[in-house]
């Protein structure tokens, strides 16, 4: 209405809004989910390679209306994964803003003014654990009566980081501000001891199945079959060494038709009948 | 037609943080206002002189063509330097496209 001010809700509103909307359009329950399904179930191509420790978390890219993902797999798995729904986050808020876009996440986790960063934070955090997930897992524990084992037990169901876990929890308002800095200096060193503890192996927590897109590596494939590219560009196109994509064509059973012999006469009778 | 190669030259000799002068030095240009004139669409370049500068700019060639390239790469420089990930998230996304529209432009 003209003349009136706008109420834009806070980037951490808008992140959890749209999460759930998310959530809501895939016919999600409040459990756990599988991020890399969930990417590729909007229709997003998502590529994980190693970029090494110094190399950034993720980045979104739309080009042309063409969005890809990319992790970093050099970071722990539940880092990966909070990257990848931060990521999405990012495809499902902000990819109207430009008709061509990148955002460079080189550190998802680090305190930020964007209000962009911010509400891909929240959206991540309320999408891989929602409010009602964790409140039901956690049961009637609140504020000091949450150790860090729990939320330890948390991460096993979750999937999310110790830091990003304990965060949820303060968004959820199951733990408040004392408590979340109280969780997060308890957590300090103790992490993948209290994982093994709990028999928790967090490599083994939803871990993404393919580095590159699997109808893309299909489409590789097939254009190598029909002799259409090189072994070279094959592996190029794989992102593997030579060595290794002969391996990978071999683990898959992956070969050419063999070219029929060369017919001298026959070939010599199809030249006269085109002169 | 619109100068974009020689945008594009622009837009990825800057986010290497090169000088006209250092780029004329590094393709055989001979001076900086050559690749000024390049950059400016006075001066067209050949397909060896394009290798080149593809060569010196670490960028493959069809990427001097490719438009939208450069405004995602004009984002990107937002984080300063030149970013790996998503130079390797560009030629990613450019052999999708490729593989699209060959698998298409043959019905396999």
């Amino acid at each position: 209405m003209d003349g009136e001010p706008r109420l834009t809700p806070p980037p951490w509103r808008q992140g959890e809004d749209a999460a759930l909307a998310l959530r809501h359009r895939l016919r999600l329950s409040d459990g756990p989910v599988n991020v890399w399904e969930v990417i590729r179930r909007v229709g997003v191509a998502l590529a994980l390679e190693d970029f090494g420790d110094e190399g950034g978390d993720g980045r979104y890219l739309n080009k042309d209306g063409r969005a890809l993902i990319i992790i970093n797999t050099a970071n722990r798995v539940s880092r990966q994964r909070f990257t990848a729904a931060h990521e999405l986050g990012h495809h499902e808020m902000h990819r109207h803003t430009q008709r061509n876009l990148v955002i460079r996440d080189d550190d998802v986790l680090a305190r930020t003014n964007d209000p962009l960063e911010k509400a891909a934070n929240a959206f991540a955090g309320t999408f891989l654990a929602p409010a009602a997930g964790i409140t039901e897992r956690l049961g009637d524990k609140r504020n000091k009566e949450v150790s860090a084992e729990d939320v330890a037990s948390l991460m096993g169901d979750f999937g999310l980081s110790y830091e990003a876990t304990v965060n949820q929890l303060k968004s959820a308002k199951l733990i408040n501000e004392p408590n979340r800095l109280r969780l997060l200096e308890a957590g300090k060193g103790n992490v993948e001891w209290m994982l093994s503890e709990a028999g928790i192996d967090e490599a083994k927590l939803f871990p993404a199945k393919h580095p590159l897109p699997s109808d893309y590596v299909d489409r590789v494939v097939t254009l190598w079959k029909h002799r259409h590219i090189s072994d070279i560009r094959f592996a190029e196109m794989m992102r593997l060494s030579t060595a290794d994509a002969e391996a990978y064509r071999e683990r898959h059973g992956i070969t050419q038709p063999e070219l029929p012999e060369y017919d001298r006469a026959a070939a010599q009778k199809l030249l006269k009948e085109l002169s | 037609m619109e100068n974009i190669v020689g945008k594009r030259i622009r837009e990825e000799r800057e986010r290497l943080g090169m000088s006209q002068e250092e780029l004329a030095l590094a393709v055989g240009l001979g001076n900086r206002s050559q690749v000024n004139k390049v950059e400016s669409g006075a001066r067209k370049v050949d397909s060896l002189e394009l290798r080149r500068f593809s060569e010196a700019l670490e960028v493959p060639m069809d990427a001097f063509f490719d438009e939208a390239r450069g405004e995602v790469l004009a984002l990107a420089r937002g984080g300063g330097g030149r970013d790996h990930m998503t130079d390797w998230g560009l030629e990613l996304l450019s052999d999708m496209e490729f593989a699209e529209r060959e698998v298409t432009r043959h019905g396999w």
